[in-house]
């Protein structure tokens, strides 16, 4: 037996956050329920397709009129988030691998106590930009760029080999990256305009959430814990894909993208340009810089879309 | 929200235009704004509240009444005075560009004055009758 419309109705209004059901919920159903019994057809798919576009918008505080320059700096601190989870999600890698070590009777010293360190500063700076704690989140941050470089103390010597295969070079670059992008939301914070009184539309506080991220991208996200999946590069551009699509329902997920391509294009530009890389032939190759330029590239169309995206959801 | 923020989307602009008359509810919005349009806009339940809120958040729209009517919740919205004059400006920018084409003739720019209720102050029952229509607060 089908359930009747309204219950059916009731059902998708249970997509939207609680609060706002509450508010809406009884007036939107009686305007669903006029609608069918206008006796137009063509409006149910459009119906329920309306509802769960609305009901992710406004989970995801993907709010629409609000200006551009409040909806980039709102993207900015999903960058910011983004980044923040994967270099908690690479310092946990390499505190994992400690324990590893330590479990198999293999020596440590002192200073990989700063892959936990890392860790649980890193962990600390998501929940605060999470919560919308910017300066904590950006000290935080700070703490765990310092903790990771300590614990890789002893492989600084000799540079090159640090550069060229050591992983922990690729995995120092997010926190430093989400510093500097949260400095401008130290100045002016996401989702409140000048004028307005009402809460931040933008930014939803979800730190737990936001925590939960962390492991999800070890698995996701170019870490060291890819030497056993080798899913790479291969789900990172999965995730840049995830946040193509995203952007139907959110125009600043290709931002926030774009940030996870860039931070790992980056350090093969910079290896193949500071150090000299040779093929299994012997001969001096360029593969790292044009990897390196091909993610950056697909950051700069990441970008370029979430600009548009921008533009278009910020009127009204 | 500012006159300087035009253009405003098509939506949009039916929605404010279904209101200009008269305040409504949620339904009789989207029928309004659907016949106003001549049948291209055709607003969902979903799209049409993410629209009011984002309305009523830049003091375009407000709410007017609240009441149960055959036991189905109903809001009834009207046009703020910058609603109002949102709506005129564009439609005013809409007509400069048609007129490029059409010939200044065709488009007469108007001034942002209210048609009939004035949104902000308290309005006799008696007026809102007259012009009450499918959707308008009952009396």
């Amino acid at each position: 037996m089908n359930p009747g419309p309204d219950r059916w109705y009731g059902w998708l209004l249970r997509l939207y956050p609680r609060h706002y059901r509450r508010e809406r919920g009884p007036e939107m159903l009686a305007t669903m329920l006029d609608a069918r019994e206008s006796g137009q057809p063509h409006r149910a798919g459009r119906e329920v397709a309306g509802l769960v576009l609305g009901a992710l918008r406004m989970r995801a505080g993907a709010a629409t009129g609000v200006s551009p320059g409040q909806l980039w700096m709102s993207a900015v601190r999903l960058a910011v988030l983004f980044l923040l989870a994967q270099g908690t999600a690479a310092s946990l890698t390499h505190a994992g691998l400690v324990v590893q070590r330590l479990v198999t009777g293999q020596p440590e010293g002192i200073s990989a106590l700063g892959y936990a360190a890392a860790t649980t500063a890193g962990a600390l700076a998501v929940a605060a930009v999470a919560h919308g704690r910017y300066l904590v989140g950006v000290l935080g941050a700070a703490a765990g760029l310092v903790a990771m470089q300590w614990a890789q103390l002893p492989v600084w010597l000799p540079v090159h080999s640090w550069l060229l295969f050591d992983t922990s070079f690729h995995d120092s670059w997010p926190f430093p990256l989400a510093i500097l992008l949260a400095l401008p939301l130290l100045v002016r914070r996401p989702g409140r305009a000048p004028n307005r009184t009402a809460p931040d539309r933008t930014a939803p506080r979800r730190p737990l959430a936001w925590l939960l991220a962390v492991p999800l991208a070890v698995l996701l996200l170019p870490t060291s814990y890819d030497a056993t999946l080798h899913w790479q590069p291969g789900a990172l551009y999965v995730v840049a894909a995830g946040c193509l699509l995203w952007t139907v329902v959110d125009a600043r997920a290709p931002i926030a993208g774009a940030a996870l391509v860039f931070v790992s294009a980056l350090p093969l530009v910079v290896v193949d340009v500071i150090s000299t890389t040779y093929d299994s032939a012997g001969k001096v190759t360029h593969a790292l810089l044009y990897a390196g330029l091909r993610d950056l590239a697909v950051a700069v169309v990441l970008v370029g879309i979430g600009a548009l995206r921008i533009a278009r959801q910020a009127r009204l | 929200m500012t006159v300087s923020q035009l253009p405003i989307r098509e939506p949009t602009f039916f929605i404010l235009a279904a209101l200009q008359e008269q305040p409504l509810h949620g339904y009789a919005v989207m029928t309004k704004a659907e016949e106003l349009s001549q049948g291209r806009v055709k607003l969902s339940t979903g799209t049409l509240y993410a629209a009011l809120d984002r309305l009523a958040g830049e003091d375009l729209v407000r709410v007017v009444d609240e009441r149960v009517v055959n036991g189905r919740a109903r809001r009834y919205y009207t046009l703020t005075a910058t609603g109002r004059e949102v709506l005129v400006a564009e439609a005013n920018r809409m007509a400069e560009a048609a007129s490029v084409v059409t010939g200044p003739r065709t488009a007469q720019p108007r001034t942002a004055q209210p048609r009939t209720a004035q949104p902000r102050t308290a309005q006799p029952r008696t007026a809102r009758r007259r012009s009450a229509g499918p959707g308008a607060v009952p009396a």
